[in-house]
């Protein structure tokens, strides 16, 4: 009767070894992982939030002083153009960081 | 088999987390290959191909919450704690009472008796346990993992986790007293 602690630990190391390593698990994994987009950092949070407030002043002034001309159309454009771009910048940071899982680090030391 | 030193996990981690390195990740994913899915068949009763699918799934899991890895811990406590917690919520999802403490997993009496006759002993104890102390008794005595370590993996208190090995032992004990008997 196995009743030891050392004599339990040898019979199940007896029996149960670890895995070869299996280069198609490492593959399948390895085309499942997701093309990460970096996590964008306080900084750039700022940096895109003072951008939009600045952009969405500017376009506001530029409609207040509107004169039909082909300058202030490509300005309108430049402007709503790259108000998109930042807007659909956060909301896909946004998304990314939800549909990551967050799972709960084991803070064990090794 | 590949060995990596802590050093060079958390290189390998830092690289996949700032530029999404899938090479990094290969790397760690064969360092770590062997010992997580000889666990997952020990778990699973040697059914190796849910314990490649087991392994599969943490993996993934491992690499989509990279970013939360603190480097307090080994990543391979890290991957045992999200393999053994799949492999929990796949038990759940299959027993009917969803009781994982209790229930003795998937293995039903008349399977075990069958077991009995085919398979060797400590399978068959290690089968009478229910999903959730098996994966104590493997963490403790397969993986050589302290007390504190596996009840930070299974999230219990290291007193239960010494109870529940105490009694997981002596089920086991019972088990191969029956076995020995009817043999």
């Amino acid at each position: 009767m196995k009743n030891d602690d050392k004599e339990l630990r040898d019979s199940i190391r007896r029996e149960i070894h670890d895995a070869p390593v299996n280069e198609w698990l490492t593959r399948r994994v390895v085309n499942r992982l997701p093309q990460r987009r970096m996590a964008s950092s306080w900084i750039e949070k700022l940096a895109y939030s003072i951008s939009g407030v600045l952009l969405v002043v500017s376009a506001v002034l530029a409609a207040r002083q509107y004169s039909f001309s082909l300058v202030s159309l490509v300005i309108w454009i430049s402007i709503t153009a790259t108000l998109i771009a930042v807007v659909s910048t956060i909301v896909a940071d946004k998304a990314a960081a939800v549909s990551r899982p967050i799972e709960r680090e084991s803070r064990q030391d090794c | 088999m590949e060995t990596l030193t802590k050093v060079e996990e958390l290189r390998l981690i830092a690289s996949c987390v700032a530029s999404g390195d899938h090479r990094a990740y290969a790397r760690l994913v064969e360092a770590w290959q062997p010992q997580l899915v000889g666990y997952l068949r020990g778990l699973t009763g040697g059914d190796t191909w849910l314990a490649d699918d087991l392994a599969q799934e943490a993996f993934v899991k491992a690499y989509q919450s990279l970013s939360t890895f603190r480097g307090a811990a080994r990543f391979g406590t890290w991957l045992f704690t999200i393999a053994t917690r799949l492999y929990l919520d796949s038990r759940r999802k299959i027993l009917p009472a969803g009781n994982i403490d209790e229930a003795r997993g998937a293995v039903s009496d008349s399977r075990i008796e069958r077991d009995l006759e085919v398979r060797h002993d400590l399978g068959v104890a290690l089968k009478s346990l229910s999903p959730l102390d098996r994966s104590i008794v493997l963490l403790f005595y397969l993986r050589d993992m302290p007390v504190r370590k596996v009840a930070r993996i299974v999230d219990m208190k290291p007193e239960t986790v010494k109870v529940r090995l105490h009694r997981a032992k002596e089920k086991m004990r019972l088990t191969l007293k029956k076995y020995d008997y009817e043999k």
